[in-house]
């Protein structure tokens, strides 16, 4: 690291990396979660669909089968009876009639059956894709959040850094905090109440040291150790 | 000393601010420290890879069993389901041909005529037929059912790995965040420990090279006597900055910057050098002072 600042803006990369990475697992753990329900329901819903065309089916074959039945009945009774030709015939069609409506009526309710089955798979995928998008909103706010607090955090202790270096003399932090003539200012003043231990850590010359004190540097060391 | 000399040395105290034999200790250190440094949040990052890791393996494994359990009692099920549907279908067979024959002796006892006779063989047909044909499609529902069971299963079995993974890459995620705010609290604690004992090393990392090395310049301007005891400084460094001549004991620690360790318990209570040798000696032993 060659400054502050430069460790500052690393850990704030790193950390906001390492905040965005929790996120983004976070939201691949919740859509992971979805995706399961999901293919869960539409199976039991495709199981539903799979009944539906051999139901019908079945239902159609007993009904085809009466229809037979019933033709070949009348038949046989018209002989019996001794019914005419048109008579018999009106008998069959008044038979074929009930059949192509019943089987048109049975044919409806298995395309109205397959109706609600697509509608609800239709809103299985509608309520996934909404979960899906309302998940990674609820983690992108989160992540948003977090991400401020994590600038908030890192910002706290770059100024907490700064202040701490003041205590070994260096006040150049604190152009980024309060400005470099507000900097300048502080550590000025902060010579002018140390000038022994700003001359001898080498902050001012001999000249400043005796421009402040109005001694010669040596009188530094007198201060001290005389 | 005369006042003219020690004005002298006085002027050049500012400019020294590390001599070469301490800025390659230093530079010695921090290198160490560095990697001392990254050596531990190594060891945790892959502390942390390693145990969940391992816990990820054992989910999946636990998964991957159930999963070939549940697929082999589905296969079982199956299995039974069809056999018994084949069963179903023969008695039905069976049951039907001895019908016929009951029915055809019944015609023949009976006298019914041909049309009468043909009209009851097509019920029975029928029925047979819409008996046989109901068994077959129960039977490959049974089929379809069983086989999408197997298809839910190991789809589910897929996303319970994918929900497993992703919950552990989450759980790694948190954990590594924690480890590296750990790990910079940790850094920032040792370095403001060991440089309020006047080791910059860890500041280094913080501030950079330039600003520790001021801050070292700084203390040991705040502090030459301690500084000079501890042998951080020199003699020469000493005089140049408190402008008199160094105490004439033996400091704890070999001059030049290092960090070496003062061995109280080696001869005469001198300091070793970090190769464990003496590196002062006289009657007077470490604390002694003779202003």
């Amino acid at each position: 690291m060659a400054s502050l600042q430069e460790t500052f803006a690393q850990r704030q990369n790193e950390s906001a990396g390492k905040i965005n990475n929790l996120y983004d697992k976070q939201a691949e753990t919740q859509a992971a979660g979805l995706k399961a329900d999901y293919d869960r329901n539409m199976s039991d819903v495709q199981a539903e669909a799979d009944k539906i065309g051999p139901q019908f089916q079945d239902q159609a074959n007993t009904l085809a089968g009466q229809f037979e039945r019933q033709r070949r009945n009348a038949n046989l009774s018209g002989m019996i009876s001794g019914l005419g030709s048109g008579a018999g015939q009106q008998q069959q069609n008044a038979i074929r009639n009930q059949f192509v409506g019943q089987y048109g009526a049975l044919r409806g309710q298995e395309a109205g059956a397959i109706n609600d089955i697509n509608q609800k798979k239709a809103n299985l995928t509608t309520a996934y894709n909404n979960a899906l998008v309302g998940a990674r909103a609820e983690t992108d706010a989160k992540r948003d959040q977090e991400l401020i607090k994590n600038y908030d955090a890192n910002r706290n202790w770059y100024e907490t850094q700064a202040q701490n270096a003041t205590n070994y003399g260096q006040f150049g932090n604190l152009q980024d905090i309060y400005g470099q003539a507000q900097a300048n200012q502080m550590r000025n003043t902060w010579i002018a109440q140390n000038p022994d231990v700003a001359f001898r850590s080498g902050m001012i010359s001999a000249d400043d040291y005796k421009k402040l004190t109005g001694k010669d540097a040596t009188a530094g060391y007198q201060s001290i150790y005389g | 000393m005369a006042e003219e000399e020690k004005k002298n040395v006085a002027v050049a105290a500012p400019t020294a601010v590390m001599t070469a034999p301490e800025m390659k200790t230093q530079a010695a250190d921090a290198n160490q420290f560095r990697q001392a440094f990254d050596a531990r949040k190594q060891g945790a990052q892959n502390n942390i890879n390693s145990t969940l890791g391992s816990s990820l393996n054992t989910q999946k494994q636990g998964l991957t069993d159930t999963y070939n359990r549940n697929m082999t009692a589905q296969d079982q099920a199956m299995a039974t389901g069809q056999q018994a549907f084949d069963f179903a279908k023969e008695d039905l067979g069976t049951q039907a041909a001895r019908t016929q024959r009951g029915m055809d002796s019944y015609a023949d006892v009976r006298g019914l005529n041909r049309q009468a006779g043909s009209q009851q063989a097509l019920s029975l047909g029928l029925g047979r037929s819409t008996a046989t044909g109901r068994l077959a499609q129960q039977q490959q529902m049974a089929a379809q059912e069983s086989q999408r069971q197997k298809d839910l299963l190991r789809t589910d079995y897929q996303n319970q790995i994918a929900k497993a993974v992703a919950a552990n890459d989450y759980k790694t995620a948190a954990a590594l965040l924690d480890d590296f705010n750990n790990q910079n609290n940790w850094l920032d604690k040792n370095a403001a420990a060991m440089a309020s004992f006047g080791n910059f090393i860890g500041y280094e990392q913080m501030y950079g090279p330039d600003q520790a090395a001021a801050m070292r310049q700084f203390w040991i301007g705040s502090n030459p006597e301690l500084a000079y005891n501890t042998g951080v400084i020199d003699q020469e460094r000493y005089k140049a900055i408190t402008g008199r001549d160094a105490p004439d004991y033996v400091p704890l620690a070999p001059t030049g910057g290092g960090y070496d360790w003062w061995d109280p318990y080696a001869v005469g209570g001198v300091a070793t050098n970090s190769s464990g040798g003496l590196t002062g000696g006289g009657s007077g032993g470490g604390n002694t002072t003779s202003h």
